[in-house]
């Protein structure tokens, strides 16, 4: 084979190439297509990964009836054949898409602003009517932007402020601890979640005309504006003083009554066990006349003479002086010879 | 791009030596030009046809575009480019999204007070940072449901969290709520996730640091100090109570105790003092005349024994000495004549 006849074969092969891939096309995964012959649409290739929604299916279906001229509707990536040179193929994406807001103003219904930042996932749901009427994502952005941020600045308009923060009327338990309480708000009539949802719902139903599905729409952030937040902080810095007063009010209190009930205790103490000894000295008195009561009923006349006599042994100490008159000592000692 | 190179080669068809162009032509293609040829005609498809997936990762394979199946870890074949392509996911690595800072570099970490400031449900601020830990479980889903599922990740995030936070009190954001506040981020996360079919599982979303804004930062110190003080108090109170307590219960059992020696004592006393009374009473009644005397005499000879002692023999009391001697002294005692009568 000499080189002319290589180049031959090669040309016959790259003619090969471009002829089949001017007639073929493939839809790829997370692509929809549309296809225009000489400008005008005469196909559209509708996907989703995991299939189209029955509910986009009955969409197209109903907005293609009411075309002139309808198109061609087919779904599912894959390849896919044109006529070459007079057809012209336009990819767009088929995922989920992200529109984004920069953070706007809004006024709630009590007149609060509040900055809120936005964002909403979407889809293409029908590739053509979004190619004519909004053409690019950027394009997409900008319609997203009017009917997303207008129904979300048009609903919440309609709430309080704590009816956009907050999702449910269930009490916010405070920390006991901390000295917080539990606080209910009986004035949550929707909560978050369904004023979002229902501008969800409006933007949703406004947008499927420029062949935009959006699917939801989310609250990013929603915080005070800075003039608004230094009035929130002022509150919170009342509220902990508050709180701090509390706890070292209670200190001093507990500090009293443990102080003054401790000194009670101890009275309470010291005088159980006063009252507790007099009874139990009581009761020795009481057992001691007893036992001379006892003693002496066997002999009162010679307990006496015993009593007496002991009561002269202690009565009279080493320096009394006694002078005797009649008495049995003396008796015995000058009456009688006795000892 | 083929059709457009052999078009605008410049080098093709300019060359102005018609002569040089034919010897060219004509000139034989070398044998291992040839066997170069159709041995790289023959390796693309071969080599484009086998493909190794690592262990950690899985490969979604497209055919013609449409999506034809997904391969675990290992060696596979496919139908050679361009009929079937490999994406490869990893699905094991923890991703990782932050809320309210930013990891600049391995421990240093940028706050972002936009992100992180929010409203709580009672009105109040706090600045709250998270850890997002997700998986890829189908790469599939991941693949080709969201243009970029990790900033709707990041949003839906920042949402749910948000969300949890407006529906709790400062106070548990700050310290008690945050394992149900991560817990139900997570739900959220997950349960939004799973509406758009991300194909991700959330592993776990982490509170960061939560803490009340730097505007109010001072006011919450000053209640944890507060708070810190009332215990101080009450234990001083405390150790009040005891240094009082203590001493006051020693003491009544020192008065218990006293009182008990007391009784013994005494009781004792006269247990003894009866028994001797007892004895001596059995002699008394043997002989009691002369028992009653030995007793009267004895004591009297202790006492007088040890005591001067005035004897007036006259018996007379009104006129003898003890009239005389007008004894009425402090050491002198008068005693009347003989309490030892029968």
């Amino acid at each position: 084979m000499n080189i002319k006849q290589l180049l031959v074969a090669a040309g016959i092969g790259i003619a090969g190439i471009v002829g089949i891939s001017s007639t073929a096309y493939t839809v790829n995964e997370g692509q929809q297509a549309v296809v225009t012959r000489l400008g005008k649409p005469v196909r559209m290739i509708v996907h989703s990964y995991g299939g189209v929604s029955e509910e986009q299916k009955k969409r197209i279906e109903e907005w293609n009836t009411q075309q002139e001229s309808p198109v061609k509707v087919e779904s599912g990536a894959g390849l896919y054949f044109k006529v070459p040179l007079f057809d012209s193929v336009t990819s767009m994406e088929s995922r989920i898409l992200e529109y984004d807001a920069a953070p706007k103003n809004i006024v709630t219904r009590n007149k609060q602003k509040l900055t809120v930042d936005t964002f909403a996932p979407w889809r293409i749901d029908n590739p053509l009517l979004f190619s004519q009427r909004v053409g690019t994502e950027k394009g997409a952005q900008l319609r997203l932007d009017d009917t997303i941020y207008s129904g979300v600045r048009e609903e919440a308009g309609k709430y309080d402020l704590i009816e956009i923060v907050r999702n449910s009327n269930e009490p916010i338990k405070g920390d006991e601890e901390k000295g917080g309480e539990t606080k209910v708000w009986e004035n949550i009539q929707y909560g978050r979640e369904k004023i979002l949802a229902t501008a969800a719902e409006d933007s949703r139903v406004q947008s499927f005309p420029y062949g935009i599905d959006v699917l939801d729409v989310r609250i990013k952030m929603a915080d005070l504006p800075p003039e608004n937040a230094a009035s929130v902080y002022n509150r919170m810095n009342a509220e902990r003083k508050r709180i701090s007063d509390q706890f070292l009010a209670e200190g001093k209190e507990q500090d009293m009554m443990i102080r003054s009930g401790a000194d009670k205790e101890a009275a309470e103490i010291e005088s159980g066990a006063l009252k507790q000894a007099g009874e139990t000295k009581g009761e020795a008195d009481r057992r001691v006349v007893e036992i001379y009561a006892n003693a002496a009923s066997q002999d009162p006349n010679f307990f006496r003479l015993w009593r007496t006599l002991q009561a002269y042994d202690k009565a009279f100490g080493p320096d009394s002086t006694v002078v005797v008159g009649e008495s049995p000592f003396t008796r015995y000692l000058l009456g009688t010879s006795g000892k | 791009m083929v059709r457009r190179e052999y078009d605008d080669d410049p080098s093709y068809g300019s060359n102005d030596n018609g002569n040089g162009i034919q010897e060219v032509l004509n000139r034989k293609v070398p044998r291992w030009g040839m066997v170069l040829l159709g041995a790289a005609l023959l390796a693309t498809p071969v080599i484009s046809s086998w493909y190794v997936v690592g262990k950690s990762h899985q490969a979604v394979v497209t055919r013609v575009g449409a999506y034809s199946r997904t391969e675990g870890p290992g060696l596979h074949r496919k139908l050679p480019w361009p009929f079937e392509k490999v994406d490869k996911v990893n699905v094991q690595e923890a991703r990782r999204l932050e809320f309210g800072f930013t990891t600049v570099e391995k421990g240093v970490y940028e706050d972002q007070p936009q992100e992180s400031t929010m409203l709580t449900g009672d009105e109040n601020i706090a600045s709250v940072d998270g850890v997002l830990q997700y998986q890829v479980v189908d790469p599939a889903k991941y693949l080709f449901r969201a243009v970029e599922p990790e900033v709707l990740l990041k949003d839906i995030g920042g949402a749910a969290l948000r969300q949890v936070v407006g529906d709790s009190s400062i106070d548990a954001v700050l310290t008690t709520g945050k394992n149900q506040i991560q817990e139900q981020v997570q739900e959220k996360i997950q349960g939004m996730a799973n509406e758009y079919d991300l194909g991700i599982k959330v592993v776990s979303f982490q509170l960061q640091d939560v803490t009340p804004p730097k505007e109010v930062a001072p006011a919450f110190l000053a209640v944890q100090q507060a708070k810190e003080q009332r215990q101080t108090i009450v234990n001083e109170a405390e150790g009040y109570r005891n240094s009082v307590l203590g001493p006051a219960r020693g003491k009544a059992q020192q008065t218990l105790n006293e009182a008990g020696a007391y009784a013994a004592r005494v009781v004792g006393a006269a247990e003894g003092e009866t028994q001797r009374f007892l004895k001596t009473l059995e002699q008394y009644q043997k002989a009691p005349e002369i028992t009653a005397d030995r007793l009267t005499i004895e004591t009297l000879e202790r006492t007088y024994g040890r005591m001067k002692v005035i004897v007036d023999g006259t018996g007379d009391e009104q006129s003898g000495l003890i009239k005389l001697l007008n004894v009425s002294g402090a050491n002198q005692s008068a005693v009347p004549e003989g309490g030892a009568r029968k």
